[in-house]
């Protein structure tokens, strides 16, 4: 099965949405060959930081697909929220698939300091990160957004404001309390 | 949701009080951190909650500094990546699609690296895919050879050889597609075993002629082995890999590595994303590979010798532990004949294996048809000669087949074919003063099963070392602490170091598994905590989880090996690991997860697991002792027995370390054998110099000897090797107290607290050392420890049962002793409660209430008649209140079930008797019972609240009284008192101030009128303090009107 073409994206984005599942099956290779990709410079020793922080995450995986031109702002707009979402749900699905799952009593296990030292750096289980974002949602629901949108989706401040219509500023002051406030859920809940 | 967000509900449904966090939050971030409190102050005012959710929130800002910046995507892919560096090379790919190919599964390779099974899309069928490593793929010329020589390989469309379908490469990644082949690897086929001689010469044939038809091609494999070489399910060979060599540079840099070059990172790196395959290739290298020669087809067919002889025998004809070993044994070794290896071989194979195997290559077959046709031959000759067995009855077919059964099935090369490891050099061995510290297993399975459960098997089976000293679970808590850390940290490999760092220990120990398709793979790894050096490190597979305790087991007694320890012990002291333990896998999970709650919570928080474990593999003799052990602490001797003897009779199911341990408390605490129990430990000493509870356990005989000096010294020896176990530090008080070494028993007493250390006899020698400085507040404050207690509060009221009894309080002792039996009672410890009953029911004895004395002790057989204890307690009870009957059937009784009790035999049931022939008036046979006692009778009864009551020596007494030798009787009872140390607040260190009165009373009447003068007074002053002793007791208590009565006579 080939990944799907630009067209073929956008559609299965507008299905999915509407609530396809199977739309969702198509789409997750897609975000896998990505994630393979990350994988791959990463044991090549390459830190992708650079590449993957600089170029929106988005853009790299779906914006060479889509026809940019093509769609209006709205669009846009909306295009980038459903597509952090859909990285969201991918991602954690495949968290929970590998079995990076929190166990007892909600102790963050997976941490890279058991791995070898290939490429060092110690990152938060993504599946209690996913658990405290809910509740977080409960609490603000825009901040979960810009969460959402700017780790999963990988968009940049601007770009995160530009969907959410408030001022650069304010998403900053959010992802800055949602950061304290999902890292404080995390290590109470540990 | 998530819990926390739970508990902070009120967040959710209050947007005013989180807007206004919100707006303080950013407020404080803009001022100075030193200035924030006081401005959180004027702005909050009262509301606290707000003010504790800011200063909770502003806690975490430091640290969410870098906290999610990178993309989540990033963030995984480094994880994958991680993922697939660790052993396994497995960035999930399952439906993934690469190229027109759909992954459908992973392929239990084996060797073969990571293999998949996909779909080709265009085609509608199934291949094999296989990933090469990004060094190769990044190689063009290198990469381009390869592809020439798959082809061409690939193009002789050769049965025995695997077609190649395509050579491709997705997102930098270089992937090779080839024919899906059902069955499994020669090396798998071989499994440690030898093939049976059939299979041997058709496999055999078939790679030659592969072999043949490759090398007039032109094309040398380089890499023949048994990894290499697949055998469908119809039983072809089918040979994998053709031209790979080549290309991967290892080829010929194996023997600069070998010679001791820098390259040891590089190598490591490969070993990492396909487990065992370098290591693998090296046993199967001509002299001309080792040399780094030019090749030519004549590696390949040397190569092939080496497979031959190992599907012959099941064994390497080149093997060694490091790479150095083997390169010499290629270059210079004779391997052992084939023949001798299997007998059932035919000679002629033999001699085909030898000629492949020759060092000088022209001396060795020229080519591999020639190999092919000798192994033709051979197999005519086979079938010829199976024709004659239908004559001769099969001796033929039989014959191969014989070591089929001669060979345990868990032959370990089963498991570890190709194992990978290295040693940086001799000299960072570890020495037999060093102790490692074991991290926790990094358990990638997923499977819960291996949590814990690995440590614990890989700490049993190191255990058996008497080399290796692992730093036991109490010190790595102690240092945690140290560090500011829970008990309950994950060791993970960071942790562990500063652990062994900060312990003084020389290295520490990490451990890994990892799924490969149905395999695992197990990787130990031994690093110098100071240098981080990589001692040793050992990587494994085993077949399946059944298989995963043997691998590690094996794994461990190599490593051991590479540690430093002597072959000879390794060798010795190597019982497989399921069988040291247990082979249920849940079994020895629940055991390790009770080893991991007594050291996180405390006694008695391991009882319900040990006893899952016992229910999950009723042979498992750990779990039984430990089940023993723990109702040893907790002083129900009657249950520990019973588990224990458990453990004996399984004790062959252990290591032997174990088995020591378990024989020893098993003479100690259920046949009671002192003499075997000190021997056992003795030797147990002997082996295993490092063992903690082998001095303790026979610091712990001499005490029940009466020998306390030498208990406490051997005891501060347990001290020493374990200052973590609150167990030895109690016994040393015990002892010291027994010795009237007051002041050095409270040193100890505190020299554990300083270790935050605390447990119910440590309160109990507090008691003790101030009833004996008669500080009664001092014993009601270590009362406060026990009250409340469940399952120590009854220790506590015997005590003070004790104490009132002791000053003649009757009344008070035994409403405390009621207490004390219903809280046994509430504990369910049964045993402990009949115990203090019968202890009560000789008082009343003792103290002239016949009546009362043979109603609490038919009470207290009532309530356990299984415990010794109260039974012998009992027994001398109902002789003293004049019930002989009742107490001659008890001691009976005792005497069979207790044959070989040392204490028993020789201290209750002399004493038993000694009374009851005072009943008789029979003081003669008295003192003759009471000889038998006399080597022990000082010695420590386990079971009792104080050190001994000293029994024997107080019914001597009353013997000597009888027989009207007042000087003996004078001794014995001021023996008692010269040894208050054992006696504590018993009721015969009272009543033995009247037993020194009365004999000196006897001496007055029956001596010369200048001696009983003196001897009046020795009386009058004895009575004096007697009743001083009882001046408030209760007045109508027999005894003290007799004595009250004695001595107005006297005077």
């Amino acid at each position: 099965m080939a990944l799907p073409s630009t067209h073929e994206v956008t559609q299965l984005l507008k299905a999915w949405t509407t609530g396809d599942e199977e739309a969702l099956k198509k789409l997750t290779p897609l975000v896998y060959d990505q994630l393979h990709r990350v994988a791959q410079r990463c044991m090549a020793g390459e830190r992708p930081g650079h590449t993957l922080q600089t170029t929106a995450l988005v853009n790299e995986v779906y914006l060479q697909l889509v026809d940019c031109e093509q769609i209006n702002w709205q669009d846009r707009a909306h295009f980038f929220a459903v597509s952090a979402r859909l990285m969201r749900r991918i991602l954690i699905d495949f968290a929970r698939s590998r079995g990076y799952q929190k166990r007892g009593g909600g102790v963050l296990h997976l941490s890279l300091d058991e791995a070898p030292p290939v490429c060092h750096e110690s990152s938060a289980n993504l599946v209690a990160l996913d658990d405290a974002l809910q509740a977080l949602a409960a609490v603000d629901g825009r901040k979960s957004k810009v969460v959402e949108l700017k780790f999963f989706g990988g968009l940049s401040l601007e770009e995160t404001a530009e969907v959410l219509k408030v001022s650069v500023e304010t998403v900053g002051r959010d992802w800055r309390l949602a950061k304290v406030w999902l890292l404080r859920e995390l290590s109470e809940a540990n | 949701m998530a819990p926390a967000g739970v508990e902070r509900g009120e967040l959710s449904v209050d947007p005013e009080l989180w807007r206004r966090v919100e707006d303080l939050y950013h407020r404080a971030l803009e001022l100075d951190e030193s200035r924030r409190a006081e401005f959180l102050e004027c702005s909050c005012r009262d509301d606290r909650l707000l003010r504790s959710e800011v200063e909770s929130l502003l806690a975490h800002e430091k640290a969410a500094e870098h906290f999610i910046e990178s993309p989540a995507l990033e963030m995984m892919g480094r994880l994958v990546a991680n993922e697939a560096m660790i052993p396994e090379d497995g960035a999930n790919l399952i439906g993934a699609t690469v190229s027109h190919y759909r992954i459908v599964e992973k392929l239990a390779g084996g060797g073969m690296g990571v293999v998949y099974k996909a779909e080709d899309t265009s085609l509608g069928r199934f291949v094999a895919l296989k990933f090469l490593p990004d060094n190769v793929a990044q190689d063009a010329r290198a990469l381009e050879r390869f592809r020439r020589e798959a082809r061409a390989a690939s193009a002789m469309n050769h049965p025995n050889i695997c077609t190649i379908h395509e050579i491709g490469e997705q997102n930098g990644k270089c992937f090779i597609a080839m024919e899906f082949l059902d069955g499994l690897t020669l090396k798998h086929r071989i499994a440690g075993r030898p093939l049976e001689t059939e299979s041997l010469l058709s496999l055999g044939i078939e790679i030659a002629d592969a072999l043949d038809a490759a090398h007039s091609e032109g094309i040398v494999h380089r890499d023949i082995k048994p990894a290499n070489i697949f055998v469908t399910k119809r039983g072809h060979a089918k040979i994998l890999d053709f031209g790979l060599a080549k290309l991967a540079p290892e080829t010929s840099s194996l023997s600069k590595i070998a010679a001791g070059s820098t390259r040891r990172d590089k190598i490591d790196e490969q070993h990492l994303t396909s487990p065992g395959s370098v290591f693998g290739t090296v046993a199967y290298m001509s002299p001309e590979q080792v040399r780094a020669n030019e090749l030519d087809a004549q590696t390949d067919l040397f190569s092939f010798g080496v497979v031959l002889y190992e599907m012959a025998t099941g064994t390497l004809p080149f093997h060694g532990e490091s790479t150095g070993v083997i390169f010499k044994a290629i270059l210079d070794a004779t391997p052992p004949p084939a023949l001798r290896l299997n007998p059932g071989l035919p000679p002629k194979l033999e001699d085909i294996i030898n000629r492949a195997l020759e060092k000088d290559r022209n001396l060795r077959y020229q080519h591999a048809s020639d190999i092919r046709d000798e192994l033709q031959r051979a197999q005519r000759d086979m079938d010829s000669g199976k024709a004659a067995v239908a004559v001769h009855k099969g001796r033929w077919v039989r014959v191969p087949k014989l070591w089929k059964f001669s060979i345990p099935v868990l032959a370990l090369a089963l498991l570890v074919a190709g194992g990978l490891y290295y040693r940086s050099s001799r000299n960072k061995r570890l020495t037999e003063k060093d102790t490692i510290v074991l991290a926790d297993f990094a358990n990638s399975t997923g499977d819960l099963v291996f949590d814990d459960t690995l440590k614990t098997a890989l700490n049993i089976s190191l255990r058996q070392s008497p080399f290796l000293n692992v730093l036991s679970d109490a010190e790595v808590a102690r240092t945690l602490q140290l560090m500011t850390r829970p008990a309950s940290t994950r060791l993970t490999p960071e942790v562990t170091r500063e652990v062994c760092q900060r312990a003084g220990s020389k290295a520490y120990l990490a451990g890994s598994i990892g799924s490969l398709g149905s395999e695992y793979v197990l990787g130990l790894k031994a690093v110098n905590c100071q240098s981080g050096d990589t001692l040793a490190q050992r990587q494994v597979m085993a077949e399946s989880k059944e298989k995963v305790l043997d691998a590690l087991g094996d794994a461990t007694s190599t490593l051991r090996g590479e540690l430093g320890e002597s072959l000879t012990t390794v060798q010795k002291f190597d019982v497989p690991l399921a069988a040291a333990t247990t082979s249920s896998l849940e079994a020895l999970k629940a055991y390790s997860l009770g080893q991991k709650a007594l050291n996180e919570k405390g006694p008695a928080a391991d009882l319900t697991y040990n006893q899952r474990a016992i229910d999950l593999d009723p042979n498992f003799a750990m779990g039984y002792m430990a089940m023993g052990l723990k109702y040893v602490d907790l002083g129900q001797l009657g249950r520990a027995r019973e588990y224990i003897t458990k453990a004996f009779l399984l004790r062959e199911h252990t290591s032997e370390r174990e088995k020591l341990a378990i024989e020893a408390e098993y003479y100690g605490d259920v046949t009671g054998e002192m003499d075997r129990a000190a021997q056992t430990y003795q030797e147990e000493i002997e082996r295993y110099p490092r063992e903690s509870g082998a001095y303790g356990g026979l610091g712990n005989e001499l005490a029940e000897q009466g020998e306390y000096e030498k208990a406490a010294e051997i005891t501060r020896q347990a001290v020493r090797l374990a200052p973590d176990n609150v167990g030895w530090y109690e016994n040393l008080a015990i002892y010291n107290v027994a010795l009237q070494r007051f002041d050095e028993a409270r040193l100890i007493v505190h020299e554990a607290y300083a270790r935050k250390m605390d447990d119910s006899t440590l309160h109990s020698v507090l008691y003790a050392v101030a009833f004996f400085g008669a500080d009664s507040k001092a014993m009601a404050e270590q009362q406060q420890w026990f009250a409340g207690k469940p399952a120590y509060e009854n220790y506590g009221l015997a005590l003070a049962s004790d104490a009132e009894a002791y000053g003649g309080h009757l009344g008070k002792a035994r409403e405390l002793t009621k207490r004390a039996v219903d809280s046994a009672i509430r504990a369910d410890n049964h045993e402990n409660g009949a115990l203090l009953q019968a202890i009560a029911a000789q008082r009343e004895a003792a103290y002239g209430n016949p009546m009362e004395a043979q109603h609490a002790a038919a009470e207290a057989l009532k309530l356990a008649p299984a415990g010794p204890g109260a039974a012998a307690e009992a027994a001398l009870a109902f002789a003293m209140a004049g019930n002989t009957g009742r107490a001659e059937s008890l001691a009976q009784n005792l005497g069979k079930r207790f044959s070989l009790d040392t204490q028993m035999q020789s201290l209750w049931l002399p004493a038993i008797a000694a009374q009851l022939a005072l009943d008789k008036k029979n003081p003669a046979a008295a003192l003759h019972a009471l000889q038998a006692a006399s080597t022990i009778e000082l010695g420590n009864i386990a079971f009792v609240p104080n050190i001994s009551c000293l029994y024997p020596i107080y019914v001597r007494g009353e013997a000597y009284l009888a027989t009207g030798q007042s000087n003996a009787a004078a001794g014995e009872f001021q023996k008692i008192l010269d040894h208050s140390g054992i006696v504590w607040n018993c009721w015969t260190g009272a009543l033995a101030h009247l037993g020194v009165a009365r004999a000196n009373a006897l001496e007055a009447r029956t001596s010369p009128v200048a001696g009983a003068d003196a001897a009046r007074v020795r009386a009058l002053a004895a009575y004096k303090d007697f009743l001083t002793l009882w001046k408030d007791a209760d007045p109508e208590i027999p005894i003290l009107k007799e004595a009250k009565a004695e001595y107005a006579r006297l005077r």
